[in-house]
């Protein structure tokens, strides 16, 4: 059984433990800056997107005019999250598709390690609601474009 | 009908109650995930619980037979969502040792950097998340202030900051960013000499908190090596083993650190309160072993070895433990020598700790069984894989 010592003991213990972690509580409270910020596209004109860090994994961005059409990025997804269709004609490859799913992206960077020509890169845009599903596949190729001729080191035409 | 005290007993004797099947989850705020526990109940004492685990089984064993070596390691991060970078390590590490790849110095004190701090950040969360269940919400939202801290840093080395994939075969993504070195010392310093002592001022110590946690869902010493619990909770019943120092891997040799064991600081040894104190120390740990290596790691140097694009790696099996924050991470590789592994198992402490609940809760009360589960800090995800 509990004595009355204790039991007096014990809500003293409390008190006085709790009143100790009450007053980092209040040093909290009166202290100024305040530790929660506001959501970053209210922080003095700055986007949301020069706040990250220089390397930050956002939307994936494709410059075709250096693709070379290797498809190296196509292979390593692991959840073949890209499609790309090259197609020779006269002589030239033609880009006639590049397709991102930034749906199913899941923004490891295997593909952007990958690329020789760094056509595929990191943005840092990471704001990617959006009212319709098929909006997040993002073709980057709407017109057939010449694909890029690779480094002369890599692969001697 | 067992494990009930004599009170309990004779409460029981007196009125006859009926007992009554609860579902605790799938969706319940203190089963960390998507898990559900089948409790038989007398009243409000538990007689027996069934983990029903299963939820989130997203097949990635079935997943590495498919993909490339290289390119399984996007779904490490999704093991442990809140270690992912543990989970790199250790798969990374399992296909070095089978295909015989060097790693470059530099890269190794990078791992160990990278795989403290997610520790850290991981028992932040750990302790923070089983004080949230009690009902105490402000030393949560402290210990995830330091997290925020941990994924900046952790977003300049790598550029994510929850599915980090920072680990790569033979070595590492990215080599230090400028000015992650102070950064990294500034944030070690604040959390071993300011924030735990706060953090335990705040809560640790809190003498209602520790009446809640004491004495609760005791683990004997034989009950935690029977029940092949490891990591944090294994240590919290008294039982100085880490994979880290007695299996050593990577440069873990190199520093000096202590192994937190439960000494039942405030009531039983390996009750609720000795885990989740070996969790608050090993923070302190981990601070030491960043700091060592951030000073022993040499300037310069490559931080990846050269492989090809498709690597290949000869016929064996091979089983490789490392220690991640929710206990041993182990992975058994087998390959037939072709370009994707023909079997990998892994395995997880949180699976382990599943195990033994439905010991330690008979008895208890509903109530007691929210800071069980807490304590024995259950990923739902690692469970399931």
């Amino acid at each position: 059984m509990v004595t009355v010592r204790e039991y007096f003991g014990n809500i003293t213990n409390a008190v006085r433990t709790t009143y100790k972690g009450m007053k980092i509580t209040l040093k909290y409270w009166v202290k100024e800056p305040s530790i929660t910020v506001e959501y970053p596209d209210r922080i003095g004109g700055l986007r949301s997107e020069d706040l990250v860090s220089e390397r930050f994994r956002g939307y994936l961005k494709v410059e075709t005019s250096k693709c070379t059409g290797c498809l190296l990025c196509m292979r390593v997804c692991p959840i073949d999250c890209i499609l790309i269709e090259v197609n020779r004609r006269d002589d030239r490859r033609y880009l006639d598709r590049f397709d991102i799913d930034q749906a199913k992206c899941m923004y490891c960077g295997l593909c952007v390690e990958e690329c020789p020509s760094a056509a595929i890169l990191f943005s840092k845009k990471y704001e990617g609601a959006c009212y319709d599903m098929k909006e997040l596949c993002v073709s980057h190729v709407s017109s057939p474009v010449p694909a890029a001729r690779p480094a002369k080191k890599e692969a001697p035409e | 009908m067992k494990a009930y005290g004599k009170r309990e007993a004779a409460i029981t004797d007196k009125f006859s109650t009926q007992e009554m099947v609860l579902s605790m989850g799938p969706h319940h705020p203190s089963t960390h995930g998507v898990l559900r526990l089948i409790l038989q109940t007398d009243g409000e004492m538990i007689v027996n619980v069934t983990p029903d685990v299963g939820f989130l089984h997203r097949g990635l064993e079935k997943i590495a037979e498919m993909v490339p070596y290289q390119s399984f390691m996007p779904f490490t991060d999704r093991i442990d969502y809140l270690s992912s970078l543990n989970c790199n390590l250790g798969y990374a590490i399992t296909v070095e040792r089978l295909a015989g790849i060097e790693v470059p110095e530099k890269a190794e004190y990078l791992r160990v950097i990278g795989a403290e701090l997610t520790r850290m950040a991981s028992h932040f969360v750990g302790a923070g998340a089983l004080l949230l269940d009690l009902g105490a919400v402000t030393p949560f939202v402290h210990a995830l202030r330091e997290r925020e801290t941990y994924n900046t840093l952790i977003e300049m080395l790598c550029g994510a900051r929850l599915t980090h994939n920072y680990v790569r075969v033979g070595g590492v993504s990215h080599d230090l960013p400028s000015g992650f070195r102070e950064e990294a010392l500034k944030f070690v310093d604040h959390i071993e000499h300011e924030f735990i002592k706060e953090f335990n001022d705040l809560i640790s110590f809190n003498s209602i908190l520790i009446n809640r946690l004491k004495d609760v869902g005791v683990i004997s010493r034989e009950q935690a090596i029977e029940y092949t619990l490891t990591g944090p909770n294994l240590r919290g019943s008294g039982v100085k083993y880490d994979t880290r120092r007695d299996d050593t891997y990577s440069i873990y040799d190199r520093f000096d650190f202590d192994i937190p064991a439960g000494r039942g600081k405030f009531g039983t040894v390996g009750d609720c309160y000795d885990r989740y104190w070996v969790r608050i120390e090993e923070i302190t740990q981990s601070c030491r072993i960043i700091r060592q290596a951030l000073n022993q790691m040499p300037e310069n140097g490559e931080v990846r070895t050269k492989l090809p694009k498709v690597l290949k790696v000869q016929e064996g099996e091979i089983y490789v433990r490392t220690e991640s924050p929710r206990g041993q991470l182990g992975f058994y590789l087998m390959s037939n020598g072709g370009t994707r592994p023909d079997r990998l198992k892994i395995k997880t402490g949180s699976f382990s700790a599943m195990t033994i609940i439905e010991l330690i809760s008979q008895g208890v009360m509903v109530a007691d069984l929210v800071a069980i589960i807490g304590s024995l800090d259950i990923v739902a995800p690692e469970i399931d894989r």
